[in-house]
């Protein structure tokens, strides 16, 4: 199936491959099918989450394992998240005009259940920051 | 802040000018947590306290311009997230 896209023009993505929300994205309650995008040529860390529906609605993900191992939240042990299934987590960023003061949201991360291509947004019981500053040094 | 002193049924009333119908908020159940109803208009959005910051930064994490993601040096600074 062809999705609009305002950064990546029309992508076609397999049925099969797009994420279903089951635990919304707070504040986008009503955005429940995504699609994963990876562009390999920045490495692993970034990816997007494309709305299939709505084509100026993409979400910047990072991947904190990559950088820090003591973020490892762990998925709520719910029906959503048997042991069994392979589940990653993802942060969301927020980028402002200045690319160098970018911040994650650690605090609330995405659970990607891939075994289901099912993605959660869970606010996480630990302390973690909202708006964690990825480029610069601690304040 | 207003704050009132509520037993179970009772409710305050929230008049938002320019709208028909008010918001009202019930004390359903008292105890050692407290259970709340909320009924408003639509498109009047209700989220738990603790929720509304990550749903601000939601917000803005969707409303970013293209990105160019490549302009971020290759390796990004050790970051303790711990506190």
């Amino acid at each position: 199936m062809v999705i609009h896209t305002r950064d990546f023009g029309e992508v076609d993505v397999k049925e099969t491959d797009f994420y279903t929300i089951v635990r919304p994205i707070f504040g986008f309650e009503h955005y429940r099918k995504f699609a994963l995008i990876k562009q390999t040529s920045l490495g692993e860390a970034w990816s997007w989450l494309q709305s299939s529906d709505e084509p100026s609605l993409c979400f910047i993900l990072f991947d904190p394992t990559s950088l820090a191992p003591q973020y490892a939240p762990t998925p709520p042990a719910t029906r959503d998240f048997p042991e069994s299934d392979h589940v990653s987590v993802q942060v969301l960023c927020s980028v402002p005009e200045d690319i160098m003061a970018m911040t994650v949201n650690l605090k609330s991360p995405l659970f990607i259940n891939e075994t289901r291509r099912e993605i959660s947004q869970v606010m996480l019981e630990q302390d973690f920051p909202v708006r964690f500053p990825l480029m610069k040094e601690g304040q | 802040m207003l704050v009132f002193t509520r037993k179970e049924q009772d409710a305050v009333v929230i008049e938002v000018e320019g709208q028909q119908e008010p918001i009202v908020i019930k004390l359903v159940e008292a105890g050692s947590r407290v259970r709340l109803g909320i009924d408003a208009p639509a498109g009047c959005k209700v989220w738990r306290s603790e929720i509304y910051p990550t749903v601000l930064s939601n917000r803005q994490a969707a409303s970013a311009a293209p990105i160019d993601l490549s302009q971020l040096p290759q390796r990004l600074p050790q970051r303790d997230f711990g506190k």
